[in-house]
Protein backbone atom coordinates (compact mmCIF):
# COMPACT_ATOMS: atom_id res chain seq x y z
CA UNK A 1 0.00 0.00 0.00
CA UNK A 2 2.81 2.24 0.67
CA UNK A 3 4.16 2.92 -3.02
CA UNK A 4 7.71 4.28 -0.87
CA UNK A 5 10.85 2.37 0.40
CA UNK A 6 11.76 3.69 3.74
CA UNK A 7 15.23 2.91 3.31
CA UNK A 8 16.13 4.78 0.13
CA UNK A 9 13.85 7.88 -1.53
CA UNK A 10 11.86 7.28 -4.47
CA UNK A 11 13.86 6.62 -7.93
CA UNK A 12 12.38 9.13 -9.83
CA UNK A 13 14.19 11.22 -7.06
CA UNK A 14 17.49 9.25 -7.14
CA UNK A 15 17.45 9.39 -10.86
CA UNK A 16 17.56 13.09 -10.67
CA UNK A 17 21.20 13.13 -8.71
CA UNK A 18 24.11 12.05 -10.48
CA UNK A 19 26.17 12.28 -7.80
CA UNK A 20 26.15 9.11 -6.13
CA UNK A 21 27.52 10.45 -2.80
CA UNK A 22 24.81 13.00 -2.86
CA UNK A 23 22.36 10.00 -3.87
CA UNK A 24 23.73 8.23 -0.80
CA UNK A 25 22.88 11.33 1.07
CA UNK A 26 19.60 12.56 0.12
CA UNK A 27 19.09 8.54 0.91
CA UNK A 28 19.79 9.39 4.52
CA UNK A 29 17.83 12.08 4.33
CA UNK A 30 14.93 9.74 3.70
CA UNK A 31 15.22 7.70 6.68
CA UNK A 32 15.81 10.08 9.15
CA UNK A 33 12.79 11.85 8.57
CA UNK A 34 10.97 8.26 9.47
CA UNK A 35 12.12 9.95 12.83
CA UNK A 36 10.28 12.88 12.28
CA UNK A 37 7.01 11.38 10.92
CA UNK A 38 3.77 13.17 13.10
CA UNK A 39 2.44 10.92 15.13
CA UNK A 40 -1.36 9.75 14.29
CA UNK A 41 -4.22 11.42 14.69
CA UNK A 42 -5.96 8.68 15.78
CA UNK A 43 -9.52 9.10 17.33
CA UNK A 44 -10.62 5.85 16.96
CA UNK A 45 -14.18 6.62 19.05
CA UNK A 46 -14.77 9.76 16.28
CA UNK A 47 -13.89 7.23 13.13
CA UNK A 48 -15.97 4.18 14.35
CA UNK A 49 -19.00 6.88 14.78
CA UNK A 50 -17.86 7.85 11.45
CA UNK A 51 -17.97 4.56 9.92
CA UNK A 52 -21.46 4.33 10.90
CA UNK A 53 -22.51 6.89 9.63
CA UNK A 54 -21.15 6.31 6.43
CA UNK A 55 -22.23 2.85 6.04
CA UNK A 56 -26.09 4.07 7.47
CA UNK A 57 -25.90 6.80 3.90
CA UNK A 58 -24.66 4.40 1.99
CA UNK A 59 -26.62 1.61 2.66
CA UNK A 60 -30.06 3.87 2.38
CA UNK A 61 -28.43 4.89 -0.82
CA UNK A 62 -27.65 1.37 -2.30
CA UNK A 63 -31.07 0.17 -1.62
CA UNK A 64 -32.71 3.23 -3.48
CA UNK A 65 -30.63 2.83 -6.41
CA UNK A 66 -30.24 -0.99 -5.96
CA UNK A 67 -27.29 -2.67 -8.25
CA UNK A 68 -27.88 -6.29 -8.70
CA UNK A 69 -25.14 -7.53 -6.50
CA UNK A 70 -26.56 -5.04 -3.50
CA UNK A 71 -30.19 -6.44 -3.92
CA UNK A 72 -28.99 -10.05 -4.11
CA UNK A 73 -26.63 -9.44 -0.83
CA UNK A 74 -29.63 -7.70 1.00
CA UNK A 75 -32.13 -9.79 0.11
CA UNK A 76 -29.67 -13.24 1.12
CA UNK A 77 -28.70 -11.60 4.66
CA UNK A 78 -30.99 -10.69 7.20
CA UNK A 79 -27.83 -8.93 8.84
CA UNK A 80 -24.37 -8.29 7.52
CA UNK A 81 -22.01 -9.07 10.13
CA UNK A 82 -18.54 -7.69 8.82
CA UNK A 83 -15.73 -9.28 9.83
CA UNK A 84 -12.56 -8.00 8.59
CA UNK A 85 -9.94 -10.31 10.29
CA UNK A 86 -9.04 -12.12 12.87
CA UNK A 87 -6.63 -9.26 14.53
CA UNK A 88 -7.59 -8.76 17.68
CA UNK A 89 -8.55 -4.89 17.42
CA UNK A 90 -10.42 -5.38 14.16
CA UNK A 91 -13.72 -4.35 13.73
CA UNK A 92 -17.09 -6.03 13.84
CA UNK A 93 -20.17 -4.62 12.31
CA UNK A 94 -23.80 -5.45 11.71
CA UNK A 95 -26.04 -3.40 9.65
CA UNK A 96 -29.98 -4.65 9.75
CA UNK A 97 -31.45 -4.15 6.31
CA UNK A 98 -34.72 -1.64 6.43
CA UNK A 99 -38.07 -3.72 6.74
CA UNK A 100 -35.99 -6.29 9.70
CA UNK A 101 -34.54 -6.49 13.03
CA UNK A 102 -31.96 -8.64 14.35
CA UNK A 103 -30.97 -9.84 17.44
CA UNK A 104 -27.22 -10.34 18.56
CA UNK A 105 -25.29 -11.53 21.43
CA UNK A 106 -21.64 -9.50 22.24
CA UNK A 107 -18.82 -11.35 23.46
CA UNK A 108 -19.97 -10.43 26.77
CA UNK A 109 -22.83 -12.15 26.58
CA UNK A 110 -24.95 -9.10 26.87
CA UNK A 111 -27.70 -9.02 24.06
CA UNK A 112 -28.92 -6.59 21.60
CA UNK A 113 -32.28 -6.05 19.77
CA UNK A 114 -31.11 -3.48 16.74
CA UNK A 115 -34.63 -1.72 14.84
CA UNK A 116 -34.16 -1.46 11.16
CA UNK A 117 -31.88 0.15 9.69
CA UNK A 118 -29.16 0.18 12.63
CA UNK A 119 -25.72 -0.34 12.36
CA UNK A 120 -23.86 -1.38 15.44
CA UNK A 121 -19.88 -1.82 15.84
CA UNK A 122 -17.17 -3.42 18.48
CA UNK A 123 -14.22 -4.59 18.15
CA UNK A 124 -13.51 -7.94 18.20
CA UNK A 125 -11.79 -8.11 20.99
CA UNK A 126 -14.58 -6.07 22.86
CA UNK A 127 -12.35 -3.19 24.34
CA UNK A 128 -12.45 0.34 23.85
CA UNK A 129 -10.08 2.17 22.20
CA UNK A 130 -7.00 3.36 23.39
CA UNK A 131 -4.95 2.62 26.26
CA UNK A 132 -5.23 2.44 29.62
CA UNK A 133 -8.61 3.10 31.87
CA UNK A 134 -10.39 3.51 28.61
CA UNK A 135 -9.15 0.47 27.07
CA UNK A 136 -10.56 -1.56 29.46
CA UNK A 137 -14.53 -0.21 28.99
CA UNK A 138 -16.86 -2.83 26.85
CA UNK A 139 -17.51 -0.51 23.87
CA UNK A 140 -20.51 -0.28 20.77
CA UNK A 141 -20.57 2.29 18.36
CA UNK A 142 -24.29 2.76 17.22
CA UNK A 143 -25.94 4.50 14.35
CA UNK A 144 -29.57 3.34 14.64
CA UNK A 145 -32.12 2.39 17.42
CA UNK A 146 -31.60 -0.31 19.76
CA UNK A 147 -31.78 -1.68 23.05
CA UNK A 148 -29.52 -3.46 25.27
CA UNK A 149 -29.48 -6.14 28.19
CA UNK A 150 -26.32 -5.61 29.45
CA UNK A 151 -24.56 -8.26 31.27
CA UNK A 152 -23.06 -7.13 35.34
CA UNK A 153 -19.53 -7.09 34.80
CA UNK A 154 -16.55 -5.16 36.39
CA UNK A 155 -15.85 -3.60 33.04
CA UNK A 156 -18.10 -0.63 31.75
CA UNK A 157 -19.79 -0.73 29.13
CA UNK A 158 -20.41 2.00 27.07
CA UNK A 159 -22.30 2.60 24.27
CA UNK A 160 -21.38 5.98 21.63
CA UNK A 161 -23.40 7.63 19.36
CA UNK A 162 -22.25 10.41 17.05
CA UNK A 163 -23.22 12.87 19.55
CA UNK A 164 -23.49 10.94 22.85
CA UNK A 165 -22.05 8.73 25.32
CA UNK A 166 -24.23 6.49 27.31
CA UNK A 167 -22.26 4.52 30.46
CA UNK A 168 -23.91 1.61 32.74
CA UNK A 169 -22.33 -1.67 34.47
CA UNK A 170 -25.48 -3.64 33.53
CA UNK A 171 -28.90 -3.13 32.88
CA UNK A 172 -31.84 -2.94 30.03
CA UNK A 173 -32.23 0.48 28.11
CA UNK A 174 -32.87 1.34 24.69
CA UNK A 175 -30.67 4.15 22.30
CA UNK A 176 -32.08 6.11 19.42
CA UNK A 177 -29.56 8.17 17.39
CA UNK A 178 -29.57 8.79 13.81
CA UNK A 179 -27.62 11.48 12.45
CA UNK A 180 -28.87 11.75 9.58
CA UNK A 181 -32.25 12.72 11.11
CA UNK A 182 -30.84 14.72 13.18
CA UNK A 183 -32.90 13.75 16.08
CA UNK A 184 -30.21 13.75 18.42
CA UNK A 185 -29.67 10.83 21.12
CA UNK A 186 -32.62 9.66 22.70
CA UNK A 187 -31.99 7.12 25.76
CA UNK A 188 -34.65 5.60 28.31
CA UNK A 189 -34.00 3.15 31.23
CA UNK A 190 -36.46 0.08 31.36
CA UNK A 191 -34.09 -1.44 34.61
CA UNK A 192 -30.78 -0.49 36.71
CA UNK A 193 -28.97 3.01 35.97
CA UNK A 194 -27.46 4.57 33.16
CA UNK A 195 -25.66 7.92 32.80
CA UNK A 196 -25.50 10.01 29.81
CA UNK A 197 -23.35 12.73 28.68
CA UNK A 198 -22.90 14.64 25.02
CA UNK A 199 -19.52 13.33 23.33
CA UNK A 200 -17.71 16.52 24.53
CA UNK A 201 -18.99 16.51 28.10
CA UNK A 202 -16.81 14.33 30.10
CA UNK A 203 -18.29 15.64 33.46
CA UNK A 204 -21.53 16.94 32.89
CA UNK A 205 -23.43 12.98 33.23
CA UNK A 206 -27.09 13.05 34.14
CA UNK A 207 -28.10 9.77 35.90
CA UNK A 208 -31.26 7.67 34.69
CA UNK A 209 -33.47 5.13 36.72
CA UNK A 210 -36.19 2.95 35.33
CA UNK A 211 -39.19 4.68 33.73
CA UNK A 212 -36.80 7.45 32.79
CA UNK A 213 -35.70 8.95 29.36
CA UNK A 214 -33.28 12.01 28.26
CA UNK A 215 -32.06 13.68 24.83
CA UNK A 216 -29.00 14.49 23.81
CA UNK A 217 -30.22 16.78 21.01
CA UNK A 218 -28.24 17.45 17.40
CA UNK A 219 -27.34 21.13 18.15
CA UNK A 220 -27.03 20.93 22.67
CA UNK A 221 -23.85 18.77 23.72
CA UNK A 222 -25.46 18.21 26.98
CA UNK A 223 -27.72 15.79 28.08
CA UNK A 224 -31.69 17.26 29.08
CA UNK A 225 -32.81 16.41 32.73
CA UNK A 226 -34.40 12.68 33.21
CA UNK A 227 -38.37 13.34 32.17
CA UNK A 228 -40.47 9.77 32.85
CA UNK A 229 -41.83 7.57 30.09
CA UNK A 230 -43.69 4.22 30.69
CA UNK A 231 -41.39 1.26 30.77
CA UNK A 232 -43.35 -0.23 28.54
CA UNK A 233 -42.88 2.27 26.08
CA UNK A 234 -39.04 1.72 25.96
CA UNK A 235 -38.01 0.37 21.99
CA UNK A 236 -41.40 -0.68 20.90
CA UNK A 237 -40.40 -1.32 17.89
CA UNK A 238 -39.17 -4.88 20.09
CA UNK A 239 -42.38 -5.80 19.20
CA UNK A 240 -43.34 -4.58 16.29
CA UNK A 241 -44.66 -0.81 17.57
CA UNK A 242 -43.84 2.35 16.40
CA UNK A 243 -43.84 4.89 18.73
CA UNK A 244 -42.67 8.64 18.19
CA UNK A 245 -43.63 11.45 21.08
CA UNK A 246 -43.72 15.13 19.93
CA UNK A 247 -41.52 14.56 17.25
CA UNK A 248 -41.51 16.20 14.41
CA UNK A 249 -43.27 14.59 11.08
CA UNK A 250 -40.45 13.94 8.54
CA UNK A 251 -38.48 12.07 11.73
CA UNK A 252 -41.57 10.16 11.92
CA UNK A 253 -41.80 9.55 7.75
CA UNK A 254 -38.56 8.33 8.30
CA UNK A 255 -39.07 6.04 10.63
CA UNK A 256 -41.87 4.48 9.04
CA UNK A 257 -39.57 4.45 5.88
CA UNK A 258 -37.30 2.08 8.07
CA UNK A 259 -39.75 0.10 9.52
CA UNK A 260 -41.67 -1.07 6.51
CA UNK A 261 -38.86 -0.19 3.72
CA UNK A 262 -40.77 1.89 1.44
CA UNK A 263 -40.21 5.29 0.53
CA UNK A 264 -42.41 8.07 1.42
CA UNK A 265 -42.83 12.01 0.41
CA UNK A 266 -43.89 14.44 1.52
CA UNK A 267 -45.89 17.36 0.30
CA UNK A 268 -43.37 19.98 -1.44
CA UNK A 269 -44.14 22.51 1.66
CA UNK A 270 -41.18 21.99 4.23
CA UNK A 271 -42.98 22.76 7.19
CA UNK A 272 -45.26 20.41 7.05
CA UNK A 273 -42.00 17.89 7.75
CA UNK A 274 -41.29 20.46 10.96
CA UNK A 275 -45.11 19.80 12.29
CA UNK A 276 -44.74 18.11 15.64
CA UNK A 277 -46.68 14.79 16.01
CA UNK A 278 -47.04 11.98 18.44
CA UNK A 279 -47.98 8.66 17.33
CA UNK A 280 -48.06 5.29 19.66
CA UNK A 281 -48.65 1.73 17.98
CA UNK A 282 -47.91 -0.75 20.40
CA UNK A 283 -47.44 -3.35 18.06
CA UNK A 284 -47.50 -4.20 14.04
CA UNK A 285 -49.93 -2.59 11.89
CA UNK A 286 -50.24 -2.51 8.23
CA UNK A 287 -48.43 0.34 6.41
CA UNK A 288 -51.85 1.16 5.30
CA UNK A 289 -53.54 2.11 8.76
CA UNK A 290 -50.05 4.15 9.44
CA UNK A 291 -50.23 6.47 6.47
CA UNK A 292 -54.08 7.10 7.24
CA UNK A 293 -53.62 8.22 10.66
CA UNK A 294 -50.82 10.40 9.67
CA UNK A 295 -52.94 11.78 6.65
CA UNK A 296 -56.25 12.05 8.72
CA UNK A 297 -54.38 13.97 11.75
CA UNK A 298 -52.21 16.59 9.25
CA UNK A 299 -55.38 16.75 6.70
CA UNK A 300 -53.42 15.58 3.54
CA UNK A 301 -53.84 12.83 1.07
CA UNK A 302 -51.55 9.82 0.13
CA UNK A 303 -51.55 7.84 -2.67
CA UNK A 304 -49.27 4.76 -3.55
CA UNK A 305 -46.90 5.54 -6.96
CA UNK A 306 -44.89 3.71 -8.97
CA UNK A 307 -41.40 4.62 -6.71
CA UNK A 308 -43.44 4.44 -3.23
CA UNK A 309 -46.06 6.54 -1.25
CA UNK A 310 -47.13 10.50 -1.74
CA UNK A 311 -48.86 12.69 0.46
CA UNK A 312 -50.36 15.82 -0.93
CA UNK B 1 18.34 5.61 18.20
CA UNK B 2 16.29 2.86 16.61
CA UNK B 3 13.23 4.44 14.49
CA UNK B 4 10.07 2.28 15.11
CA UNK B 5 8.93 3.19 11.41
CA UNK B 6 11.22 0.38 10.66
CA UNK B 7 8.77 -2.20 12.17
CA UNK B 8 5.93 -1.09 10.83
CA UNK B 9 3.33 -2.61 9.30
CA UNK B 10 3.66 -0.80 6.28
CA UNK B 11 7.24 -1.99 6.28
CA UNK B 12 6.43 -5.28 6.65
CA UNK B 13 3.59 -5.01 3.74
CA UNK B 14 6.39 -3.98 1.43
CA UNK B 15 8.87 -6.51 2.24
CA UNK B 16 5.94 -9.29 1.83
CA UNK B 17 5.42 -8.06 -2.02
CA UNK B 18 1.49 -8.17 -0.79
CA UNK B 19 0.12 -6.54 -3.91
CA UNK B 20 -1.72 -3.16 -4.14
CA UNK B 21 -5.29 -4.24 -2.82
CA UNK B 22 -6.34 -0.66 -4.12
CA UNK B 23 -7.34 -1.97 -7.77
CA UNK B 24 -9.26 -5.07 -6.19
CA UNK B 25 -11.56 -2.61 -4.03
CA UNK B 26 -12.17 0.08 -6.90
CA UNK B 27 -13.91 -3.15 -8.77
CA UNK B 28 -15.72 -4.11 -5.72
CA UNK B 29 -16.98 -0.62 -5.33
CA UNK B 30 -18.02 0.19 -8.82
CA UNK B 31 -20.55 -3.52 -8.23
CA UNK B 32 -21.75 -1.32 -5.37
CA UNK B 33 -20.00 -4.16 -2.86
CA UNK B 34 -20.25 -2.03 0.76
CA UNK B 35 -17.60 -4.06 2.14
CA UNK B 36 -14.63 -2.51 -0.48
CA UNK B 37 -16.29 0.83 1.68
CA UNK B 38 -15.49 -0.49 4.54
CA UNK B 39 -11.87 -2.03 3.84
CA UNK B 40 -10.89 1.42 2.13
CA UNK B 41 -12.02 3.30 4.92
CA UNK B 42 -10.30 1.23 7.50
CA UNK B 43 -6.52 1.77 4.94
CA UNK B 44 -6.88 5.40 4.66
CA UNK B 45 -9.57 6.85 7.24
CA UNK B 46 -5.91 7.85 9.65
CA UNK B 47 -3.96 9.17 6.94
CA UNK B 48 -7.01 11.42 5.79
CA UNK B 49 -7.47 12.43 9.02
CA UNK B 50 -4.63 13.92 9.54
CA UNK B 51 -3.92 15.25 6.38
CA UNK B 52 -7.08 17.00 6.49
CA UNK B 53 -5.69 18.33 9.98
CA UNK B 54 -2.72 19.76 8.00
CA UNK B 55 -5.34 22.85 6.52
CA UNK B 56 -8.00 22.79 9.11
CA UNK B 57 -7.51 24.44 12.91
CA UNK B 58 -10.18 21.73 14.60
CA UNK B 59 -10.43 18.03 14.22
CA UNK B 60 -14.03 17.97 13.90
CA UNK B 61 -14.17 19.90 10.89
CA UNK B 62 -11.09 17.46 9.67
CA UNK B 63 -13.83 14.48 10.53
CA UNK B 64 -16.86 16.11 8.42
CA UNK B 65 -14.96 16.28 5.48
CA UNK B 66 -13.45 12.83 5.72
CA UNK B 67 -16.75 11.68 6.03
CA UNK B 68 -18.19 13.79 3.26
CA UNK B 69 -15.46 12.14 1.19
CA UNK B 70 -16.35 8.52 1.42
CA UNK B 71 -20.38 9.23 1.20
CA UNK B 72 -19.05 11.42 -1.85
CA UNK B 73 -16.85 7.94 -3.15
CA UNK B 74 -19.94 5.73 -2.57
CA UNK B 75 -22.24 8.24 -4.43
CA UNK B 76 -19.46 8.07 -7.45
CA UNK B 77 -18.48 4.36 -7.55
CA UNK B 78 -19.88 3.66 -10.16
CA UNK B 79 -18.03 6.31 -12.47
CA UNK B 80 -14.15 5.10 -10.50
CA UNK B 81 -11.81 4.58 -13.08
CA UNK B 82 -9.87 1.46 -12.59
CA UNK B 83 -7.22 2.87 -13.86
CA UNK B 84 -6.30 5.56 -11.45
CA UNK B 85 -5.63 6.04 -8.31
CA UNK B 86 -8.27 5.54 -5.56
CA UNK B 87 -6.13 6.80 -2.76
CA UNK B 88 -4.77 9.83 -4.76
CA UNK B 89 -8.73 11.01 -5.99
CA UNK B 90 -9.48 10.53 -1.77
CA UNK B 91 -6.33 12.66 -0.34
CA UNK B 92 -7.17 15.30 -3.50
CA UNK B 93 -11.20 15.70 -2.35
CA UNK B 94 -9.94 16.01 0.98
CA UNK B 95 -7.27 18.47 0.09
CA UNK B 96 -10.07 20.61 -2.48
CA UNK B 97 -12.72 20.24 0.56
CA UNK B 98 -10.83 21.37 3.12
CA UNK B 99 -9.33 24.47 0.96
CA UNK B 100 -13.00 25.44 0.26
CA UNK B 101 -13.84 25.17 3.88
CA UNK B 102 -10.42 27.06 4.79
CA UNK B 103 -11.77 29.96 2.21
CA UNK B 104 -15.39 29.76 3.57
CA UNK B 105 -14.21 30.16 7.23
CA UNK B 106 -11.81 33.38 5.79
CA UNK B 107 -14.44 34.96 4.45
CA UNK B 108 -16.72 34.87 7.22
CA UNK B 109 -13.82 35.69 9.93
CA UNK B 110 -12.41 38.66 7.34
CA UNK B 111 -16.08 39.89 7.25
CA UNK B 112 -15.48 40.37 10.97
CA UNK B 113 -11.98 42.16 11.20
CA UNK B 114 -9.15 42.70 9.24
CA UNK B 115 -7.86 39.43 8.10
CA UNK B 116 -4.37 38.84 6.76
CA UNK B 117 -3.74 35.82 5.05
CA UNK B 118 -1.56 32.92 6.99
CA UNK B 119 0.10 30.16 5.19
CA UNK B 120 -2.42 27.20 3.98
CA UNK B 121 -0.42 24.52 5.35
CA UNK B 122 0.57 23.68 9.01
CA UNK B 123 2.61 21.14 10.47
CA UNK B 124 1.84 19.23 13.19
CA UNK B 125 2.02 20.46 17.08
CA UNK B 126 4.66 19.80 19.32
CA UNK B 127 2.26 17.15 20.89
CA UNK B 128 2.36 15.10 18.38
CA UNK B 129 5.97 14.57 18.45
CA UNK B 130 6.30 13.91 21.88
CA UNK B 131 7.49 10.77 21.52
CA UNK B 132 9.75 11.37 18.72
CA UNK B 133 13.71 11.13 18.92
CA UNK B 134 15.63 14.58 19.21
CA UNK B 135 16.95 13.99 15.43
CA UNK B 136 12.89 13.56 14.50
CA UNK B 137 12.09 16.85 16.81
CA UNK B 138 14.90 18.35 14.67
CA UNK B 139 13.80 16.96 11.33
CA UNK B 140 10.27 18.26 11.96
CA UNK B 141 11.01 21.83 12.77
CA UNK B 142 13.64 21.87 9.61
CA UNK B 143 11.05 20.91 7.53
CA UNK B 144 8.80 23.33 8.90
CA UNK B 145 10.93 25.78 7.29
CA UNK B 146 10.92 24.73 3.90
CA UNK B 147 8.51 26.49 1.40
CA UNK B 148 4.83 25.40 1.89
CA UNK B 149 4.61 22.91 -1.28
CA UNK B 150 7.64 21.02 -0.46
CA UNK B 151 6.61 20.17 2.75
CA UNK B 152 3.12 19.03 1.38
CA UNK B 153 4.90 16.88 -1.07
CA UNK B 154 7.54 15.57 1.13
CA UNK B 155 4.59 14.52 3.82
CA UNK B 156 2.75 12.74 1.09
CA UNK B 157 5.48 10.92 -0.20
CA UNK B 158 7.13 10.24 2.44
CA UNK B 159 4.68 10.03 5.53
CA UNK B 160 1.76 8.84 3.81
CA UNK B 161 3.42 6.79 1.05
CA UNK B 162 1.50 8.04 -2.52
CA UNK B 163 3.72 7.42 -5.46
CA UNK B 164 4.79 11.15 -7.24
CA UNK B 165 1.66 10.41 -9.86
CA UNK B 166 -0.75 10.06 -6.62
CA UNK B 167 0.77 13.53 -5.36
CA UNK B 168 0.47 15.30 -8.86
CA UNK B 169 -3.46 14.38 -8.74
CA UNK B 170 -3.24 15.49 -5.12
CA UNK B 171 -1.75 18.86 -5.75
CA UNK B 172 -2.97 19.58 -8.96
CA UNK B 173 0.76 19.58 -10.69
CA UNK B 174 2.58 17.74 -12.73
CA UNK B 175 4.39 14.80 -11.77
CA UNK B 176 7.82 16.31 -12.21
CA UNK B 177 7.52 19.44 -10.50
CA UNK B 178 6.78 17.01 -7.63
CA UNK B 179 9.70 15.95 -8.31
CA UNK B 180 11.26 18.71 -8.20
CA UNK B 181 9.84 19.61 -5.03
CA UNK B 182 10.79 16.33 -2.92
CA UNK B 183 14.68 17.05 -4.23
CA UNK B 184 14.77 20.21 -3.34
CA UNK B 185 12.65 19.53 -0.26
CA UNK B 186 15.26 16.53 0.36
CA UNK B 187 18.14 18.58 -0.15
CA UNK B 188 17.90 21.74 1.92
CA UNK B 189 17.08 19.13 5.32
CA UNK B 190 20.55 17.71 4.18
CA UNK B 191 22.46 20.90 4.08
CA UNK B 192 20.80 21.64 7.51
CA UNK B 193 21.63 18.07 9.02
CA UNK B 194 25.61 18.96 8.16
CA UNK B 195 25.63 22.28 9.80
CA UNK B 196 24.57 20.27 12.34
CA UNK B 197 26.94 17.58 12.48
CA UNK B 198 30.07 20.28 11.80
CA UNK B 199 28.75 21.71 15.11
CA UNK B 200 28.85 18.84 16.87
CA UNK B 201 31.98 18.14 16.01
CA UNK B 202 33.71 21.39 16.54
Amino acid sequence: MNNNSPDTAPDSVRASVSDPIEREALDAVWRALAEAKPARYVDADASAAMLSVITAATTARARRRPSPLFGLAAAAALVMAVGFSARPGAWTTVTVPLADRAQITLPDGSEVDLDAGTTLRYRQDFRGWGWGAGARVRTVALEGSAFFKVVSAAQPFEVHSYNAVVRVLGTEFSVDARKDDQAGTMVAVAEGRVSVRGSGEADATVALTPGERSVVADAQETATAASSISVDRVAPWRTGGLVVIDEPLRQFVRAVERRYGVSITLPADRSVGERRATFYYPTAVPIERVLSDLATTQQLRWSRQADGYVFE
Amino acid sequence: MRSTYGVSPIHMLLNSETPDPFPDWTRRLRQSDPAALTCVFDATHDGLVGYALRFLRDAASAHDIVQATFIKLWEHRESLDPDRSMRGWLYQTVRNMALTRLRDDRRHEASLAGWEDPPVWRDPGPEALLEASELGRAMAAWMAELPERQREALTLSRFEGLSHEEIATVMDIAPRTVNNHLVRGLQALRARLQVEHKQELT
